[in-house]
């Protein structure tokens, strides 16, 4: 019997011997690799915020509802654990059902980012032990707390490719600022037991997440909202399908409202089937003809180089030909013997192909590429387009193409563009880079100031003033206006652009618009609307001046600008 | 130490240097030894979310405590003594077996039968038919005499008494135990005495218990399998000797230190049945071999005493409690260490587990008073 012992004893000494001695080293490395995870921590993304730090998007802390069909097949029916679930989260229980019913499967996400009530419910259920199988783990949920409002600024985020549960920005402001926003994954590696918890004797190395920093934007929410309300109304009313309305300061290139229709919530992204129009940023990341408004940057050009003045007089023939091809007044009157003020006054098309003659084309071509046309300005959101210029010598581009640029015809740009190029008449001649951002707020409190920066100066500062003076006579000209602004002076100037489809203009429709600033005095706010393809009216002066108005009217009332005094 | 001069207190201790040294020695020292491992091998049992840390940690303590004093307190009864009440208390732990046959206990892992359970207290009643079987057989045989040379009485009449206690066991299902208790059995009918042939007829009996119990328990038939191909399917059940290898290779020689093992929060019940791979890891081999060491010392030292012990109720008894004892210890640590088929058998004084402890140290107690009234007790 002792010999037994001893014999039993030396085997277990030997089986001792060799795994604490001789295989040491490789099963504790097996075990240390085997209990090592690594996971990374995703940072808290920045929050967006208007000029006056009111919040325009934010993370906020969710949960995601995750099942392991394995589980649910050990301790209940996986149909009826489906039905439960689609039942609380209002989904089709069938396709729920027949994801939970794979027991090879550990881990089926079932929905994501759910916060207040549903999330509650789902606490609740998982808590009275309804849903075995069935757990909830920390999400974070993109929340646009205003909706709509700011909608193309803003943008929207998405899963990124790089890692599960990433989030990047797709568009706007979301897109443009990913980084700033986004901040630096954390790396947690610690040993784990069977359950996956962190073994508290074993190793851990947390490198802490770097929160995304915040951005603040040069958006003013009260002004946004004028810009989408009267956007709407004017949509409404004249039966229009599209439009835009940008808001900007053309001392600092500051976007403070800028409003597209039609237009998409930014938290409910992931309902839109496709992206469609309602996704497009009509005010940078879509091109149009801008017809009249443009004739502003012709003229300029024509008092900069002193080929014309104010009191230029010229013949405004109904009708020319040039270079072979026939070019009307929009009212095909002939104007004998009239000023520049009444070039302007009566938008003749006959009077802008005299100027831009006058000048010739190299002299044209060069104004409209310092104003900025062909090129993007540089704004800090995603998506903006070049537009389209043809130069003289450039491949397309023919002697008539001259006078039809000239009154803004067959050249194509974006609304943030003429907004850009007119700001610099009203800034004296110096063109802003258009901007959305005012600062950033890093993680830790720090905060950069974005600085305004010109971009060019692009006519002298005799030129604006003379024909900002020259807008304003022709407005205050015209019998009726609908564009001028009870108790303030403003300059600006309508547009009507034809709308080429295959090749030719539709007939009945058009875009109408108006670009304006003010007050004279010290222009500080700059509106551009742009209303397409309305049913119910055709010109600009129609279309688009009153709601100019309106918005300027209630833009100047926000901002406390005064009012000119009766003796001025 | 004497009366006279200790004063009030050595008065009412035991008479130390009546005990046999080296039992007093490990009768101290195992059970210790199991209330400092068991205290680190639960903190992950703690930190699942079990908030009974206190109690469950203290009442190791606690029994520990009960357990020395009931083995010393043994110690000074007259074994000669348990051969009249040999038989209640055998009939006593089958009724008891049997009854817990009938008790459905829904937290264990394989819905075993194998727990009287009373508030937050568990009684293992196989644990202590252990005893009561080594103490009857013991005293049969003594009864016997020269007739367990007979085939009637070694086999027919003692392997029905050891059947009596098997087959309940079997029943729960814990074959592991059943099967240690069965080998028990039949080691001390053939220490008193009994033909070889007469012994592998008996096993052979039982044989078909085991099958169909392996038939009947799936999980059986797992380990067994898992263990005969040698592989070590790391989530099922190899995973237990899996994570056991890596805990021994991890401590090495020295170990880790006491609570500092990792390997604890991935071995299941760590502070029962893995508890020697938890004592791998943080003592090291040093650890282990001590304990290997100790209960090859426990066993020898039965072995002595036993040689030494003229009474036959005595000579069996201690040949009965060291072989349970160390046989028990001998399967738990080969399981650990991958030698044997996972079976639930727990490290007699050190596992956690009130009944098992309970049980060791009334053998210790037992097996002390035979060897105060063998010739080593009474040499000087």
């Amino acid at each position: 019997m002792l010999g037994g012992a001893v014999a039993a004893a030396s085997v277990l000494g030997w089986r001792l011997f060799d795994w604490h001695v001789q295989q040491s080293e490789s099963l504790s490395a097996r075990g240390a690799s085997a209990l090592l995870t690594r996971s990374e921590i995703s940072p808290r993304r920045g929050s967006i915020f208007d000029r006056s730090e009111d919040v325009l998007a934010i993370s906020r802390g969710a949960v995601r509802v995750v099942a392991d069909p394995f589980a649910i097949q050990e301790h209940s029916d996986p149909f009826e654990i489906a039905d439960r679930l689609s039942r609380l989260l209002n989904l089709d229980a069938v396709s729920v059902g027949e994801r939970l019913g794979n027991p090879d499967l550990r881990y089926v996400e079932i929905a994501r980012g759910l916060i207040g009530e549903p999330a509650k419910a789902m606490e609740e259920a998982i808590q009275d032990g309804q849903l075995p199988g069935v757990r909830l783990d920390p999400d974070r949920v993109r929340v646009y707390p205003n909706q709509a409002l700011a909608a193309h600024v803003l943008g929207f985020v998405g899963e990124g490719s790089a890692r599960p549960g990433d989030v990047v920005g797709q568009a706007g402001v979301e897109a443009w600022y990913n980084d700033v926003l986004g901040g630096q994954s954390g790396l947690v590696s610690s040993d784990i037991d069977r359950l996956g918890r962190r073994i508290p004797t074993g190793r851990y190395a947390l490198q802490p997440p770097r929160h995304g920093a915040h951005v603040t934007l040069s958006i003013d929410r009260t002004i946004q909202h004028i810009a989408e309300q009267e956007l709407e109304a004017a949509i409404e009313q004249f039966g229009a399908n599209a439009g835009t309305i940008l808001i900007t300061d053309p001392r600092t290139g500051e976007i403070l409202g800028l409003a597209n229709r039609p237009t998409y919530d930014p938290g409910r992204v992931h309902t839109y089937h496709e992206f469609g129009p309602e996704f497009a940023n009509r005010a940078c990341s879509l091109i149009y003809e801008p017809g009249s408004t443009f004739k502003l940057v012709t003229m300029a050009a024509g008092l900069d180089v002193g080929a014309v003045r104010p009191e230029t007089t010229h013949n405004l023939p109904g009708v020319v030909t040039y270079f072979g091809q026939k070019f009307r007044n929009w009212d095909e009157r002939t104007y004998p013997s009239q000023s520049m003020v009444s070039v302007l006054q009566h938008s003749s098309n006959t009077g802008m192909i005299f100027v831009a003659d006058t000048i010739g084309a190299n002299t044209f071509y060069e104004y409209v590429t310092r104003f900025g046309f062909g090129a993007r300005t540089g704004i800090d959101l995603a998506g903006e387009v070049p537009g389209i210029v043809r130069r003289r010598g450039d491949q397309g581009w023919f002697l008539p193409d001259l006078a039809s640029n000239s009154f803004g015809q067959g050249i194509s740009g974006t609304p943030l563009q003429l907004a850009t190029a007119v700001g610099a008449i009203a800034n004296d001649g110096l063109m802003m880079r258009p901007h959305v951002a005012r600062a950033v707020t890093r993680a830790d409190g720090r905060r950069e100031t974005i600085e305004s920066q010109p971009i060019r100066r692009v006519v002298s500062r005799e030129t604006a003033q003379t024909l900002i003076k020259m807008m304003e006579a022709a407005e205050s000209g015209v019998a009726g206006n609908l564009a001028l602004v009870p108790g303030y002076r403003t300059a600006g100037k309508t547009g009507t652009s034809e709308i080429a489809s295959s090749g030719r203009f539709l007939e009945d429709t058009s875009i109408a618009s108006y670009v304006g600033f003010g007050p004279l005095e010290l222009p500080r706010v700059l509106a551009l609307v742009v209303i397409e393809r309305p049913q119910t009216a055709f010109f600009g002066a129609h279309v688009a001046s009153p709601t100019f108005a309106r918005v300027m009217r209630r833009v100047f009332a926000h901002l406390r600008v005064p009012p000119r005094t009766r003796q001025t | 130490m004497s009366a006279t001069t200790g004063g009030w207190l050595a008065s009412r201790l035991p008479n130390w240097p009546a005990r046999d040294p080296y039992l007093l020695l490990l009768t101290f020292i195992l059970p210790l030894g199991g209330v400092v491992l068991v205290a680190s091998a639960r903190v992950p049992v703690v930190l699942g979310g079990d908030s009974v840390f206190e109690r469950v940690s203290v009442q190791q303590m606690v029994l520990a405590g009960v357990g020395v004093v009931l083995a010393l307190g043994l110690s000074a009864v007259n074994y000669r003594r348990y051969a009249q009440i040999a038989l209640p208390a055998f009939g006593g732990a089958i009724v008891a077996l049997i009854g817990v046959l009938f008790v459905e206990d829904a937290t264990d892992l394989f819905a075993a039968r194998r727990w009287f359970r009373v508030a937050d207290l568990t009684l293992q009643p196989s644990e202590f038919a252990k005893v009561a079987l080594v103490v009857v057989l013991a005293a049969l045989v003594h009864h016997y005499g020269g007739r367990i040379r007979e085939f009637r009485v070694s086999i027919v009449y003692l392997g029905t008494v050891i059947s009596l206690v098997v087959i309940p066991i079997v029943l729960e299902p814990d074959l592991g135990a059943a099967i240690t208790i069965a080998f028990v059995g039949f080691v001390m009918i053939f220490a008193a005495g009994a033909r070889l042939w007469h012994l592998l007829v008996g096993f052979a009996a039982l044989a078909p218990v085991a099958a169909i119990s392996l038939a009947q328990n799936a999980y059986q038939w797992e380990r067994l399998l898992t263990f005969v191909s040698g592989d070590p399917d790391i989530n099922r059940t190899g995973y237990q000797a899996a994570q056991a290898q890596i805990a021994m290779g991890s401590g090495g020689i020295t170990g880790r230190g006491l609570g500092l093992g990792t390997q604890k929060f991935r071995l299941p019940i760590p502070d029962s049945d893995a508890v020697f791979a938890v004592l791998g890891e943080e003592f090291g081999l040093i650890g282990t071999g001590l304990v290997l060491v100790l209960f090859l010392a426990l066993f020898v030292r039965g072995i002595q005493i036993a040689a030494s012990t003229d009474d036959v109720f005595g000579r069996m008894l201690a040949i009965g409690i060291v072989t349970q004892l160390c046989f028990q210890a001998f399967i738990n640590m080969a399981v650990v260490t991958g030698l044997t088929p996972v079976t639930g058998i727990t490290l007699p004084f050190i596992s956690r587990g009130g009944s098992s402890l309970l049980a060791s140290m009334i053998m210790m107690g037992i097996l002390m008073n035979v060897a105060r009234q063998s010739d080593l007790g009474r040499s000087p």
